[in-house]
């Protein structure tokens, strides 16, 4: 059995560690490879630019999306994703600290499995991020096309 | 005479005279006498006599033409046949000139007439002469073949050139040696063998001593006609004319190829690892002696680093020895690629190798920071997955490290080795896969724990251990079944804790004995609560180790044991940790299916102790998820270990898992699990351990529960 990883898109520092603590805290042991902008989650994801050098990679069990991104924004990526063969089914779960309806349906036209809220709290927002990682680990069964 | 003959000469000539006449035989002799010869005779006049005669040794025969009964032609074979070179003088009174020439083909020396035996003498020592010539010859000749056919036959390869130096001669040895047939070297310079593997300086060594006319001797690096090498001595001289002058140099040479392999082999085998060609214990020793001199004068300290592969003996049952030797070689080249051409990588035995490092530095800061680096760098490499030689797959294996600092002080280089093996050992009694370096400490600690097992192992044997039962509950406090715990009591009345000596059982076997006490005591509890109203429907839960579970036949015998008895298999649970399913996940998930099949329900226990990629959770039929003391103990100090309970009951929730939470030792945490919907409940709140005698299957419940009241 190949090792299930987690891919975390997210520019902010701090909310990187957070939600690598919370992973971490809820005893996930898994990989989680982070990119910091929308167009490095494309270049891993398809192996390109600076990730083209790397063997192909087996593409994660679910990618932790945030939306306020450089270069490229997470919606974006999410749109470029369900367009390629290969990322079509991908479980993609959009992180965001923004409460914009708009925002929302937007990701879920694009095919989003789902979209959370950052709590703000801090405990809060450890157990959401473990409840994330336990479900999407442990308790959602993936799609068998990657 | 001056010819060799004379000391001949003046012996006694033994005359062998064939003669029927008596006065004619007399006459002979007068005549030689006459002529001063000294002689012995003896005269034979029929074929009995003669042939008796001819059985001694003579010098020369006369013999008489004209006897009857013994004519000349039929004796002349016999003669011949008998003692074949001795010459013959025909003594005839009448001889014509052809039978003469006739019977002088026939191999007669010469022939007298008797009357005139005047030249009698002369005859006789002619043909004596011509005789020592011939013979003188014939040994000259035969001397010649001799040598001949030991230059030929020699195992020697011999080789004869002219000067230039062009190949005249080669012998059998040659041939077969060199695998050049004669005719494809004669006339080619001798170099046609050369490889260019012998060193110049001996050539210039060779023709510098054969210019001065002198024999060389040496060794050189040949090629054979089929393109290998050998080794071989060679003794070369110059041949010599009458007048001094060089005509020839003849070579003798000895294949010494096998000699130089066999005592490359014997060094090897002396001081070589044959499966992975590192070092063996001996040379390692030679070694570490010399590394200690060397710390000694430089004042820099080293180190001596022992590995063992852990379980390696399972790579050997479970895939076969072939598989093993590829991970020991493998093993070995790892080792070889991490560290320096100056520091010496040895395997001492089976799966255990020892590598000493001759300067890691001079301060304490150096030194742990370069073991630090270095045993980190080795094991990263070491756990990379090793490829099976067939493709059929990669096999990951853990390393154990026992570490001992060396400065030169050590009375010898066994107090390091024994050192670095204690602290090996205490790496392997910690749970193995780690790195320890020797102190006192540890070795006293190592002592400890020895001496611990021989106590355990003693208890074992005469079944002192105890065992322990700890009520389980459900949300509603109804009793839902209890966990079999084990004590090991101590003479002075306390208990040494399963967490102190389960692991050590583990690791000395000791734990296949004690699940088969926990088996057995398992089943009579169990049959002993089927025959009871209040306690026919509990279950019992059981720890399972690693060690028995992954013992091949352990479904079979969980089977065969449950078949004798007539007990539900359905009350039993198996409690399994992490650490148990997750080594070889496929057949772990094949075991626990068949497990199931038979009824028997299983646990995994001690959840979110350790770090796991839960990923395994949907793929194992677990039926009840036991959460970690250490989660419930830090829930209402922390809020995030108390969002990770949360998040840890839902997930249990989904996967529809029956989560037990241990350890739950106050109200507070009884009612968050119990907002938060935890089917079941371990703990001291509810109910401690206490022996089966004791043991009573009451529900919980807050008011007067004495279980409650010993809370302290």
């Amino acid at each position: 059995m190949s090792e299930a990883k987690i891919l975390l898109v997210e520019d902010n520092p701090q909310d990187e560690l957070l939600t690598i603590r919370a992973l971490r805290k809820a005893r996930l042991a898994n990989r989680i490879d982070v990119v910091r902008d929308g167009q490095q989650a494309l270049d891993y994801l398809f192996n390109q630019g600076e990730f083209a050098n790397s063997t192909l990679q087996e593409l994660p069990v679910v990618v932790l999306l945030d939306i306020g991104l450089p270069r490229l924004s997470g919606l974006e990526v999410l749109e470029q994703l369900r367009a390629n063969e290969r990322t079509q089914l991908l479980p993609v779960v959009v992180l965001t600290s923004s409460d914009e309806a708009s925002d929302r349906l937007r990701a879920y036209r694009c095919g989003v499995n789902s979209f959370v809220r950052k709590p703000v709290n801090s405990a809060e927002f450890t157990e959401t991020i473990a409840r994330l990682g336990l479900y999407w680990i442990a308790t959602n069964e993936p799609p068998d096309v990657h | 005479m001056s010819l060799p003959m004379s000391t001949d000469a003046s012996k006694t000539v033994r005359l062998l005279i064939v003669e029927d006449s008596e006065a004619d035989y007399l006459l002979i002799q007068r005549q030689l006498r006459t002529e001063g010869m000294a002689f012995e005779s003896l005269r034979v006049d029929h074929h009995d006599a003669l042939c008796e005669a001819l059985e001694q040794s003579w010098d020369v025969i006369l013999y008489d033409y004209e006897i009857p009964g013994l004519e000349f032609d039929d004796a002349l074979p016999l003669i011949k046949s008998k003692i074949g070179d001795t010459p013959i003088i025909l003594v005839s009174g009448t001889v014509d000139e052809r039978m003469a020439a006739q019977l002088l083909r026939q191999g007669l020396d010469d022939f007298v007439l008797k009357d005139k035996l005047l030249r009698l003498s002369t005859a006789i020592d002619r043909v004596r002469r011509e005789r020592l010539e011939r013979s003188g010859r014939l040994a000259a000749e035969a001397e010649l073949r001799k040598l001949a056919m030991v230059v030929e036959q020699s195992p020697a390869s011999i080789l004869i050139t002219d000067t230039r130096p062009a190949i005249e001669y080669v012998n059998d040895a040659f041939v077969k040696n060199t695998g050049y047939e004669r005719e494809e070297v004669i006339g080619r310079n001798p170099s046609v063998l050369n490889t260019g593997n012998t060193p110049a300086a001996t050539y210039r060594a060779l023709w510098s001593a054969l210019e001065h006319g002198k024999t060389w001797r040496g060794e050189f690096h040949n090629t054979r006609k089929d393109g290998s090498i050998y080794v071989e001595t060679a003794v070369i001289a110059p041949i010599r004319q009458a007048d001094g002058s060089i005509s020839h140099y003849v070579a003798i040479k000895h294949d010494i190829t096998a000699q130089r392999e066999s005592e490359a082999l014997i060094h090897r085998l002396a001081f070589y690892d044959q499966l992975t060609g590192l070092a063996n214990r001996a040379l390692l020793m030679e070694r570490l002696d010399q590394a200690l001199g060397k710390c000694r004068e430089t004042g820099r300290q080293g180190a001596v680093l022992m590995l063992d592969i852990d379980n390696f003996r399972f790579i050997n049952d479970i895939h076969g020895y072939d598989i093993g030797d590829h991970v020991l070689r493998e093993f070995g080249r790892r080792l070889q690629e991490e560290l320096s051409d100056t520091d010496t990588i040895a395997r001492i035995g089976g799966n255990h190798f020892a590598v000493i490092i001759e300067t890691l530095g001079t301060t304490k800061a150096e030194v742990t920071d370069r073991i630090k680096q270095l045993t980190t760098r080795l094991h990263a490499n070491l756990q990379q997955p090793c490829e099976l030689p067939d493709g059929s797959g990669q096999l990951r294996h853990a390393t154990s490290m026992g570490i001992c600092l060396i400065d030169g002080h050590e009375e010898g280089p066994e107090t390091p080795m024994n050192r670095a093996e204690l602290a090996l050992q205490k790496a392997k009694d910690d749970g193995r896969n780690m790195a320890r370096q020797f102190s006192h400490e540890l070795k006293a600690q190592v002592e400890e724990r020895a001496l611990m097992e021989a106590r355990l192992r003693s208890a074992v044997i005469n079944r002192e251990l105890d065992m322990h039962l700890q009520s389980q509950f459900d949300i509603e406090g109804r009793l839902l079944g209890a966990e079999l715990l084990l004590r090991w009591p101590q003479a002075d009345g306390s208990f040494i804790s399963p967490m102190v000596f389960i692991p050590l059982a583990e690791v000395s076997g000791l734990i296949l004995p004690i699940g088969q006490q926990v088996f057995d005591r398992a089943i009579k509890l169990l049959q002993d609560w089927q025959s009871k109203p209040a306690t026919r429907s509990l279950k019992l839960s059981i720890n399972v180790s690693a060690r028995q579970f992954h013992q091949p036949d352990f479904g079979d015998q969980l089977r065969t044991r449950l078949q004798e008895t007539t007990i539900d298999a359905s009350r039993l649970v198996l409690e399994l940790t992490e650490s148990v399913v997750l080594d070889e996940l496929g057949t772990t998930g094949e075991k626990m299916r068949a497990i199931r099949e038979l009824g028997v329900g299983i646990a995994l226990d001690d959840f979110g102790k350790g770090y796991s990629s839960l990923s395994y959770l949907k793929h194992l039929p677990f039926d009840v998820l036991k959460i970690d003391r250490s989660f419930i103990a830090d829930m209402l100090s922390s809020s995030s270990s108390e969002a990770i309970v949360r998040a840890i009951l839902a997930m249990g929730h989904a996967l529809k898992l029956h989560i037990i939470a241990e350890g739950v030792e106050n109200e507070a945490q009884w009612d968050l699990l119990r907002r938060e919907r935890c089917a079941g409940y371990q703990g001291y709140l509810f109910a401690r351990p206490v022996s089966i005698d004791q043991w009573q299957p009451h529900d919980f419940s807050t008011i007067g529960n004495p279980s409650s009241n010993a809370y302290p």
